[in-house]
C-alpha cells in the first residue's frame, strides 16, 4: 500500500459518517416539491396573526356570497365572512388536526403494535383483541363517540381522531414486526447478545418504519376530514373559529350560487393531502439505505 | 484434549397437530444427539437438507432452548445460564449464518454492524477506539477498512459473508458455530471463504463447528465429522478415517456420491432410494431402514446404539461390519485431481505466492 492511500483510508477512517438520508431526501425532487407545499401551509397558518387580513369572524351583511374580486381575493362566504381570512386562520385547525391526531395514533399505535408482533403470546393476543375490539366499530363513529365522551373542542376532536386511527397503526406495525422478527439479521442480534430493548430499537422499529411512514401521510388526509366531520357535528373547531372542514360542509349549500366557497378549502386540502403524501414516499426512499 | 462444547442426548422435539382434548405427535427435528467437540478443532456436522443440522447449531449455540438433553459449554450447563451468564457465553460463542443477504441489518453501515458486538462485550473502548478496531478486524477478514461506512447491500455475497465472519469474531470468541457458511455463495468465492475461515481459526486458535451439506468443503476443512440423519447422529469420527474407511450404510451411500474429476474413473456408486421418511413419522426402529440396502428385522424392532468401532470413530449401525466388509471405491487422492492437473495448481500456487509479496 502506498503512503497516499494509507493517508486516504485513515482521512476516511477518521471522518464521521455524514446524514446519507439528508443527501438523498434533497435529491428526491417530489419529496421536495411535497415539503414545499406543506411547508408554505404551516408557514401561512403560524403566520395568521400577524398577516394584514381581516378577522374571519367578521360579518358583513352587505357582502354576502360574493366572487372573488379585489376586496376579497378568495371570495365571501354565506354570511359576508372574508373567505382567505378564514382559509388562513383555517390552515390552523386544520394542519394541526392531520399531523397531531396522526402523531398521537403513531406514538400509541407503533410501540404497541412492535410489541405485540415480537414479544407474540400473551401480550400479542391482548393488544390484538382490544386492537380488533376498536375496529369493529367504524372509524368516524368512534371518532365521534369519542369526541362526544370527551367535550366538544378542536383539541378533543384530536384526540379523539388519533384514538380511533391507532388501531390501524397497531395492525400494521404488528404485521411488520413479525415479519422482520423472523429475519435472520434479528437472529443474529440474538447471536452476538444485544439485549431486548436495542434489538427492537435498532433491528426491529427501523425497519417497521417505512410502511408506517406512507400509511401516516394517507391518514393525515383522513384525519383532516374527519375534522371536518366533526366539525360539522359541532364536535370539532367550535364556530365561528373556522377550518377548512368546516367551511366545506357548509359550503356544500351553496354549491350552485357560490362555488367558490368549496372550492378554496377543496383545493387546499387536495394540495396538503398530495404534498403530505409526497414528503411520505420521500421519506420513506430516504430512509432505506438499499435505495441509491 | 479438552472437550470445550458437549451435547448430552440433545432432543427438539416440535408439538405438532393436537388440540385441547387431544395430543398431537411430535416432530423430532434432533433426537438423542451426542455429541464432544475439543477445543481448537475443526469439527463438522453433516447430512442432506431437513435433517436437523441447522436446528442442532442453534441448539448448541442456546438461539433454541432443547426440549431435552443438555448443551455443555466449558463445563457448564448453558440452558440454566441467566442474564449476565448468557452474555459472557454470547462472547464466547458465536455465530456464523447461512445466508449473507439476510443476515445483515439492512439499515446498519458495516461498522455498526460491527461494532455492535464490540459495545455489548467490550463496553470500556470509546467511539474511537471502536472504529480502530473495526477497521482492523475488516482487514483481517480481506475487507478495506475503507469501506466501513458503506451499508451491506453495496456488497457482494462473499464480501457480506466476510462481514458476517468479521462481526462473530468481534467479540473474540472461543468456538464459532457455522451454519452452512458457504452454500449461499458462489462456487468461486466458496473456496476463498473456506479459506479465510480456515486461516482464522488457525491464527486465532479457534474451535469451529461447520455444518455443511457439501462433501468437498467438509472434507478440505475439517478435522472430526458427525454425519446427520433424520435428525439422529449415525456416525462420529476423525474426517480422514470416515472419508476413507465409512462403516454406516449411509456414510458410505453419501461419499460414493462424490463425484472423481479424473479421466475414466469408475466408481461404484451406492445408490439411495427414495425420499428420507418425514421426520413426522420416522420408521421404528433404526431410521434409515427404509433406505438401507443392509436392512434385517432387527433394524425395525430395535434402535442402533452408538458402537465405538475405532478410535475416536462411532457408527450406530446393526450391520456395521457386515457393511465395512464391502468395498467401495472412493475418490482416490485427497483433492481428487489427477496427477497432471495436481501438477498445474501447484504451478497456480506458487505464481500467487510470489505475487503477494513484495
Amino acid at each position: 500500500m502506498t503512503n497516499a492511500v494509507k493517508a486516504t483510508e485513515d482521512a476516511i477512517l477518521a471522518k464521521r459518517p455524514e446524514s446519507r438520508a439528508w443527501r438523498k431526501f434533497r435529491s428526491h425532487k417530489s419529496a421536495i416539491f411535497g415539503s414545499v407545499v406543506v411547508g408554505t401551509f404551516a408557514a401561512i397558518a403560524i403566520a395568521a396573526p400577524v398577516l394584514p387580513i381581516p378577522s374571519p369572524a367578521a360579518t358583513d351583511w352587505g357582502a354576502v356570497r360574493l366572487a372573488p374580486s379585489l376586496a376579497h381575493p378568495l371570495g365571501t362566504d354565506e354570511i359576508g365572512r372574508d373567505i382567505m381570512s378564514r382559509m388562513i386562520w383555517g390552515a390552523r385547525a386544520s394542519l394541526m388536526a392531520g399531523v397531531v391526531s396522526v402523531a398521537i395514533a403513531m406514538v400509541i399505535g407503533v410501540p404497541l403494535g412492535i410489541l405485540a408482533g415480537y414479544m407474540r403470546g400473551w401480550v400479542d393476543a391482548m393488544i390484538s383483541r382490544c386492537t380488533e375490539a376498536l375496529l369493529a366499530i367504524p372509524f368516524l363513529i368512534l371518532a365521534i363517540a369519542l369526541a362526544a365522551f370527551l367535550g366538544p373542542s378542536l383539541t378533543n376532536a384530536m384526540i379523539a381522531i388519533g384514538i380511533a386511527a391507532t388501531p390501524l397503526f397497531v395492525r400494521l406495525a404488528r404485521g411488520q414486526a413479525i415479519n422482520i422478527a423472523a429475519e435472520d439479521y434479528v437472529e443474529s442480534a440474538h447471536a452476538i447478545g444485544l439485549s431486548t430493548p436495542k434489538i427492537l430499537l435498532r433491528y426491529i422499529f427501523p425497519n417497521v418504519l417505512p410502511p408506517v411512514l406512507v400509511q401516516s401521510t394517507l391518514t393525515i388526509a383522513s384525519a383532516i376530514i374527519a375534522e371536518a366531520s366533526l366539525s360539522f357535528l359541532g364536535l370539532g373547531q367550535q364556530p365561528p373559529d373556522p377550518s377548512w372542514g368546516a367551511m366545506l360542509n357548509t359550503a356544500k349549500n351553496f354549491m350552485a350560487q357560490a362555488p367558490w366557497m368549496a372550492l378554496w378549502p377543496g383545493v387546499a386540502i387536495y394540495l396538503v393531502v398530495l404534498g403530505f403524501n409526497l414528503l411520505g414516499d420521500g421519506l420513506r426512499d430516504a430512509l432505506d439505505p438499499r435505495e441509491e | 484434549m479438552t472437550v470445550i462444547v458437549e451435547a448430552q442426548d440433545l432432543g427438539k422435539h416440535y408439538p405438532v397437530g393436537g388440540n385441547l382434548l387431544q395430543k398431537g405427535t411430535s416432530l423430532k427435528a434432533v433426537d438423542g444427539v451426542n455429541l464432544k467437540v475439543h477445543a481448537g478443532e475443526t469439527f463438522a456436522i453433516v447430512g442432506e437438507s431437513g435433517c436437523g443440522k441447522s436446528t442442532l447449531a442453534r441448539l448448541l449455540m442456546r438461539l433454541m432452548l432443547p426440549t431435552s438433553g443438555e448443551v455443555i459449554f466449558e463445563g457448564r450447563a448453558i440452558a440454566k445460564l441467566k442474564g449476565a451468564e448468557v452474555r459472557a457465553l454470547r462472547k464466547d460463542l458465536q455465530f456464523i449464518f447461512q445466508d449473507p443477504f439476510s443476515s445483515l441489518n439492512p439499515r446498519m453501515t458495516v461498522a455498526q454492524l460491527i461494532a455492535e458486538p464490540l459495545e455489548i462485550h467490550r463496553p470500556n473502548l470509546t467511539a474511537g477506539e471502536r472504529r480502530k478496531e473495526v477497521g482492523r478486524l475488516l482487514a483481517e477478514v480481506g475487507l478495506r477498512p475503507s469501506h466501513m461506512d458503506r451499508y451491506p447491500h453495496e456488497f457482494s455475497g462473499g464480501q457480506r459473508q466476510r462481514i458476517g465472519i468479521a462481526r462473530a469474531l468481534a467479540s473474540d470468541p472461543k468456538v464459532v458455530i457455522a451454519d452452512e457458511p458457504v452454500s449461499a455463495l458462489d462456487v468461486s468465492v466458496q473456496a476463498q471463504v473456506v479459506n479465510l475461515m480456515g486461516d482464522l481459526c488457525d491464527q486465532r486458535g479457534l474451535t469451529l463447528i461447520v455444518i455443511a451439506h457439501d462433501l468437498a468443503v467438509i472434507r478440505h476443512m475439517s478435522d472430526r465429522i458427525a454425519v446427520m440423519y433424520l435428525g439422529r447422529v449415525v456416525e462420529t469420527g476423525p474426517t480422514d478415517e470416515v472419508f476413507a474407511n465409512p462403516r454406516h450404510p449411509y456414510t458410505r451411500a453419501l461419499m460414493s456420491a462424490i463425484p472423481v474429476a479424473e479421466f475414466g474413473a469408475t466408481q461404484s456408486r451406492q445408490h439411495l432410494s427414495g425420499e428420507p421418511p418425514s421426520p413426522l413419522a420416522p420408521p421404528s426402529g433404526c431410521s434409515f431402514r427404509t433406505r438401507c440396502p443392509f436392512a434385517t428385522e432387527i433394524c425395525a424392532q430395535m434402535q442402533p446404539v452408538n458402537e465405538t468401532v475405532a478410535p475416536g470413530t462411532e457408527v450406530a449401525c446393526h450391520h456395521w461390519r457386515d457393511v465395512s466388509s464391502v468395498s467401495l471405491t472412493i475418490a482416490a487422492s485427497a483433492t481428487g485431481r489427477s496427477p497432471g492437473a495436481e501438477a498445474r495448481f501447484a504451478m497456480y500456487r506458487t505464481a500467487l505466492a510470489n505475487q503477494d509479496s513484495p
